[in-house]
């Protein structure tokens, strides 16, 4: 057990530590960097120092967060350390940001190249259709939630009257429910709901507005439409996974499968270590926005554009508002993936009535 | 089709809309037929205002390039253009103040006759 949780908080350490490395090449934290400047020293030293933080301060928060796991069975406890654990990394991001933004004023870095967006006229009728892998797969993980409200019909009469409805992160239970035709379909619920959380976001993959790089848009734009299809099938994996895992601990609560309480946990442990290693896996191999993915064909020449300097767009380098962009949907400037256009009203509240489902869902259960 | 939008530029974005489509459809890149983003595809794309997308299709449609389906949207004319009598107008007129200009700066009519040349190869090239 110790092992897991010690494991799942390195990963977040090390997902810190290769957000340089995903980023695109001309973002730095996430600021807007001409290419002339690449390879400047004090960037370098930025760099250098963001790597230090992170590890000075990451191992230190990594450990104690792992003893308070393992010492407390206080959730509120966990929670306040994950957030003090956020805080800091990002904090970190942050601040690498403003020394990022002070140096490109104080250098005055100009663009000598035209400041140009570049887009594909085809690549709305296209994104929607092929770019993203079939949705028909979406029924694999809906055939297994089907299986669960089956099972549950079936052996209803051996579920034992008195069910498990939570166990703490040593596989001991801490709480109980009666069981009633209700009840027992309480797992197959929540894993409908976090299945159709996976298919917006991957619905989303295909919304999010196109952004090629001026600098070679034909070869950005294949690079584009890899990672999206990349994600989607990732999207589709994680989704699977996670209903296996959660079939796993249902057939455990309605007594189908039997485990001794130390090695409950191991299964889905497991699962969520695989989830994030293999969300770092892609990162590193596609980077954000595809900007990492080798194409195999004879590369098309360089423009003479680049893109355009919007980084007063970026609030901390992490929260994108701009209300006179109508897309919602926007690539990070930290990390791999999307994020919102937070000035866009009507997305910030999708955004809360997400995070307002994953409350309720808590406290369902 | 690949557009690139210059937002430093001089020239009006709604003018760089137009060019390039009718540049697209000049080089075959954009073929007879073929249906262009919403207007608010291409706004959003773009990051600019629908109202300037807006400007760039009605002049388009105006000038005959493109149609707006109602079902599809915008699409290039599948009936192919024409040379209006107001088109050649409008290309005389043109051309005599680019011409006014090269002649006083001595540019002789056989090197502009060559550039001509030299763009319309291009063009004839780009469309195999």
């Amino acid at each position: 057990m110790n092992i897991f949780i010690a494991i799942i908080y390195s990963l977040i350490l090390v997902i810190q530590l290769i957000v340089p490395y995903v980023s695109k090449e001309d973002i730095f934290f996430g600021v807007r960097i001409p290419e002339e400047a690449f390879n400047n020293a004090d960037l370098s030293k930025i760099k250098n120092k963001y790597y230090i933080l992170v590890l000075s301060l990451g191992i230190p928060i990594t450990a104690g967060l792992t003893y308070i796991t393992l010492t407390f069975s206080n959730p509120i406890l966990m929670t306040i350390g994950v957030l003090a654990l956020i805080f800091i990394y990002y904090g970190i991001y942050i601040y690498c940001n403003k020394r990022t933004l002070e140096l490109k004023k104080s250098m005055k870095w100009q663009y000598n190249n035209k400041q140009t967006v570049t887009i594909d006229t085809t690549f709305s009728k296209v994104k929607n259709t092929k770019s993203l892998a079939s949705p028909w797969w979406f029924l694999i993980p809906l055939a297994i939630i089907a299986v669960n409200v089956l099972v549950a019909y079936i052996y209803y009469p051996h579920i034992p009257q008195t069910m498990v409805k939570h166990y703490n992160q040593y596989g001991i239970a801490d709480a109980w429910k009666q069981k009633s035709s209700k009840t027992i379909y309480d797992m197959p619920i929540v894993m409908t709901i976090l299945t159709l959380i996976m298919y917006v976001a991957y619905k989303i993959i295909g919304w999010s507005k196109q952004q090629i790089n001026s600098k070679n848009p034909t070869e950005s734009l294949e690079k584009n439409k890899r990672f999206r299809y990349l994600c989607s099938i990732y999207f589709l994996i994680i989704s699977t996974l996670l209903n296996i895992m959660f079939t796993f601990i249902n057939f455990t609560t309605i007594g189908l499968i039997k485990v001794t309480s130390s090695n409950i946990m191991v299964f889905p442990f497991v699962i969520c270590i695989l989830i994030i290693v293999s969300s770092i896996v892609i990162s590193i191999y596609a980077g954000q926005g595809g900007s990492k993915i080798r194409l195999n064909k004879n590369s098309t020449k360089d423009s003479e554009n680049t893109d355009r300097n919007d980084d007063s767009y970026w609030k901390f380098g992490i929260f994108y508002v701009n209300r006179d962009d109508l897309s919602l949907f926007i690539e990070k400037r930290f990390g791999v993936g999307w994020t919102i256009n937070f000035g866009r009203p009507i997305i910030v509240v999708f955004f809360c009535a997400l995070v307002g489902i994953i409350l309720i869902l808590h406290y369902i259960n | 089709m690949l557009l690139t939008i210059d937002f430093e530029s001089d020239t009006p974005i709604y003018i760089q809309l137009k060019r390039q489509i009718v540049k697209g459809i000049a080089k075959g890149e954009l073929v007879k037929g073929e249906s262009l983003p919403s207007v608010r595809q291409l706004a959003e794309d773009i990051g600019i205002n629908m109202h300037t997308v807006n400007k760039a299709y009605t002049m388009l449609k105006n000038e005959g390039f493109i149609i707006m389906d109602r079902r599809i949207g915008a699409v290039v004319n599948p009936s192919g253009f024409s040379a209006t009598k107001e088109y050649q107008e409008t290309l005389t007129n043109d051309l005599d103040f680019i011409i006014a200009e090269a002649t006083t700066r001595n540019i002789s009519k056989d090197s502009f006759i060559n550039i001509c040349n030299k763009i319309y190869c291009d063009y004839e090239i780009k469309k195999k």
